[in-house]
């Protein structure tokens, strides 16, 4: 590179750099697009294909090669900032080893195949099991981080094209709970808030929710809004004393599990005290017990009379949480506005749709909900769990759009929307993805297709799904699976179909805060690869020649992203989630629009269920135009009000006992992102953290007379992985962590871990299981 | 050559002894942004692995900063020789 160049690079990146220090002024920003004019490349807007935060990146690109990466500052909530992982996208995009040739395994052995062999393969595999063995014999399992398009065609072909429920998508391994804890008290899922609350908060609460290396460029907002408002408290709630913990005036740090008598015991606080909002609650909440499977009103009586039994002394027996910590906790949350944060520590558990409800109640009893800087809110892992999953209804128990599977009139509304023969959607949930590995194992699922994801890594009890998966045996099921790279899923896949990723095809995103964001084409994908969404609309086509679903079904309606967009707005109108005025031609023009956002003049929504902000209360069935601006109504919820829960405060599935002593809890760290598929691939991100580690308290280490670097097989009652020690003060007494994203066999910590999943969410208990430790 | 731009975010108290600390860090340029709570930081390394290292090692650790966001980051070199 010649100094005329180094000289003007540098003057580019110090230009962003001041354009983000600027907060994303639309002046700044244009000033910096002045000042970085080069003719030599090319930006385009997009969005990061990492973490559900969704930031706004410029991709520098000189024809098919992406040269540069930089935060877009004209993004309305992340102004510029990113974290390394998104930077190194470049990288990750054209690594050599990418899958280019669709392979087939014979003999043991993955053979290059064409792609019309390929296909023709694929369809006849699922359509001679469809019709020898019925629609419920074949099943989809997908990702969060394929583009919604993408989710909404896999579900419209099998639910409403083959009519079988079983398609399910890794966010029911970190998102289900909090989709049924916003469901079961809210009446509907998705966060109300947004990240504009972060700077209007006097009280933040971070529960289970490392966001310092999970979600950075939340946490850095976090830390400018601490800097800006000195009044800011930040309280974490986390077992262990993550790096988010460091910027936090209180650390709770319960006994892995045992949490859920800390918010009841916050809630008796906050009443004792009369901090709670009794207006607000009189106009807006109903009080329910579970009582023999059914829902009983107990009104706020019952609810005070409830919490009795959890006096902060009560609440330090169960939870190991100081009751002083617990009264302090109770204060500071009642000084609002108070926006809670929560992820995959409250998410992966047995208990994660009651603690969901519990958070909820805490902002529900004080009013903290629906005004600025006042909202629960949880973030997503993935970059389209939300939009993508959750939104377009691609789990086995949901239909698009907050529809659903049992209500006649939703299958009905669905059929006509998708064009199905009527009553090819069925009533009954499809099987969710423990139950749906575990009828894989079984033979009971004869064909399955995995898209964007990998599941040979990131499911929990790990040995019997990829025996599952892969395991040779007589009538073995036919797995497809398509991928961007060699995974731990692909090795034992039969059919291997090589994928296009994020800037090599259009779709769109849709993340924590409800932002829909379009990602365009930049490049050809390498090799031969193609997007999943031109594979699966080949595949549903030839199912449609197979006669195994209905003709015209799909083939010859779409041709691109584009269009099948289109019938995804359609799908929502109407509905709470109304989004018909996000065009395509908006997204291209927009740093992405909020949804509600019904038509093409409306600015999208920041916060719901409020008057003068959510649509639904201005017009349509919801409107109520005797509220005033400003005003909630949970129009969602039964009898439009939000339901305030009385759980019991049970405990984790796999408590330690004598013959396993620790628990194991499971994460991240800043560098790597899941099963590391993509940020391994980068040579800089991989040497950053090149193997796994598991942390150890130094009390526990020097009872076991362990030192960092030891190495320790960790051993529960489903495997075993050998992991080098890390002697460190995070984790407390009695409990390990273990990163998830290596896929060396040896230290695969999924092995480990257990597959109890929650009873309503069914989502998995990956942060709490019973472990020995043995140093070798 | 790797050029990476990046801020860090400073404790507000330490800003000037934090900045001197960076100015010693080989192949590290400080420059003042808007924000009084951040440094503008530009890293020029022989390979991007080495800017990252220098990142997530070095300014990283740095008394005073609470966390350091790369914001821009050229490969131009690394994907001329793929």
């Amino acid at each position: 590179m010649d100094n005329d160049r180094r000289d003007f690079i540098k003057t580019s990146a110090m230009a962003s750099v001041a354009a983000v220090a600027a907060g994303g002024s639309p002046a700044v920003a244009e000033e910096l697009n002045e000042s970085i004019q080069d003719s030599a490349v090319q930006w385009t807007k997009s969005v990061c294909r990492f973490c559900g935060t969704g930031c706004g990146v410029m991709i520098g690109h000189k024809g098919d090669q992406i040269i540069a990466m930089r935060g877009d500052p004209e993004h309305p909530t992340t102004k510029g900032l990113v974290c390394a992982k998104s930077l190194f996208l470049p990288k990750i995009v054209h690594s050599k080893d990418r899958l280019t040739t669709p392979m087939l395994r014979k003999d043991g052995k993955f053979v290059p195949i064409e792609w019309e062999e390929a296909m023709e393969l694929m369809a006849d595999k699922f359509a001679k099991a469809i019709k020898k063995h019925g629609p419920d014999s074949v099943a989809y399992y997908g990702s969060g981080q394929a583009m919604t398009e993408e989710s909404y065609l896999c579900n419209r072909l099998f639910k409403g094209g083959i009519g079988t429920n079983n398609v399910e998508g890794n966010p029911r391994l970190c998102m289900a709970s909090a989709a049924g804890g916003y469901v079961t008290t809210f009446g509907k899922d998705e966060p109300m808030g947004c990240y504009e609350d972060i700077w209007h908060a006097n009280t933040i609460f971070l529960v289970g929710s490392n966001t310092a290396e999970c979600h950075p460029v939340i946490f850095d907002q976090i830390l400018a809004a601490k800097q800006q408002n000195r009044r800011l408290n930040v309280i974490v709630l986390d077992p262990r004393k993550s790096p988010a913990a460091s910027i936090a005036r209180l650390h709770l740090a319960p006994t892995p599990g045992y949490d859920l008598a800390v918010f009841h015991s916050m809630a008796h606080c906050l009443i004792r005290d009369r901090h709670h909002d009794p207006e607000f609650i009189d106009k807006n909440c109903q009080f329910k017990i579970m009582q023999d499977g059914e829902p009983i009103n107990v009104g706020f009586e019952g609810y005070v009379k409830f919490l009795e039994d959890f006096t902060p002394e009560r609440a330090e027996m169960q939870s190991g949480v100081p009751a002083e910590q617990i009264e302090e906790a109770a204060k500071l949350f009642s000084y609002g506005p108070t926006m809670s944060i929560w992820t995959m520590g409250l998410n992966q558990r047995t208990r994660g749709v009651w603690a969901n409800n519990l958070m909820h109640n805490l902002h529900l009893i004080t009013g903290n909900i629906g005004k600025p800087g006042a909202t629960p809110f949880s973030m997503t892992g993935q970059p389209n769990a939300c939009g993508g999953v959750r939104d377009t209804g691609t789990l086995c128990h949901i239909l698009p759009y907050g529809r659903s599977l049992k209500k006649k009139e939703d299958r009905q509304n669905m059929e006509k929307i998708w064009g199905s023969k009527p009553g090819t959607i069925q009533s009954k949930p499809g099987l969710h993805t423990v139950e749906m590995f575990r009828a894989l194992g079984e033979n009971k699922i004869k064909a399955m297709v995995i898209l964007t994801t990998n599941p040979g890594q990131s499911m929990p009890n790990l040995h019997p799904v990829r025996d599952a998966i892969g395991k040779e045996r007589k009538d073995k099921p036919f797995v497809v699976c398509l991928d961007i790279y060699p995974t731990r899923t692909t090795e034992i896949a039969d059919l291997v179909l090589p994928a296009a990723m994020w800037s090599e095809k259009t779709g769109v995103f849709g993340m924590s805060e409800r932002r829909y964001q379009l990602h365009p084409q930049i490049k050809q994908p390498p090799g031969q690869a193609r997007s999943d969404f031109d594979i699966m609309l080949d595949f549903a086509g030839r199912l449609e020649d197979k006669g195994v679903v209905k003709k015209g079904y799909t083939k010859g309606k779409f041709k691109n992203t584009d269009d099948m967009w289109d019938e995804i707005r359609l799908a929502s109108k109407g509905t709470p989630y109304d989004f018909m005025g996000i065009t395509r031609e908006r997204l291209k023009k927009e740093r992405g629009l909020r949804w509600p956002c019904p038509t093409e003049d409306h600015p999208g929504t920041a916060r719901r269920f409020v008057k003068g902000d959510d649509p639904n209360l201005d017009a349509g069935k919801y409107a109520d135009h005797t509220l005033a601006q400003g005003e909630s109504k949970f129009f969602a919820a039964p009898d439009q009000r939000a339901v305030v829960w009385l759980r019991p405060a049970l405990g984790p599935a796999e408590p330690a006992d004598e013959e396993y002593p620790f628990i194991l809890s499971t994460g991240r760290v800043m560098e790597h992102w899941h099963s590391g598929t993509m940020t391994m691939r980068a040579e800089e991100l991989r040497r950053a953290y090149p193997h796994s580690f598991m942390e150890i308290n130094p009390k526990d280490a020097r009872e076991m007379g362990i030192r960092s670097g030891d190495m320790i097989k960790i051993t529960s009652r489903r495997g075993v992985a050998k992991i080098r020690a890390r002697v460190v003060d995070m984790p407390q007494p009695g409990m390990v962590f273990v990163p998830w994203c290596w896929e060396d066999k040896d230290s695969l910590i999924n092995f480990v871990c257990i597959d109890a999943f929650d009873p309503g969410s069914k989502q998995p208990e990956f942060k709490m299981c019973a472990v020995k430790l043995e140093k070798i | 050559m790797a050029i990476v731009g990046a801020f860090a975010r400073i404790e507000s108290d330490l800003i000037s002894s934090c900045q001197s600390a960076l100015e010693e860090i080989a192949g590290v340029s400080i420059f003042d942004i808007e924000d009084p709570d951040k440094l503008g930081v530009l890293v020029e390394a022989d390979s991007l692995n080495e800017a990252h290292s220098t990142i997530t090692t070095t300014i990283r650790t740095t008394p005073g900063v609470l966390g350091v966001w790369p914001v821009y980051v050229n490969t131009e070199d690394e994907q001329v020789h793929n």
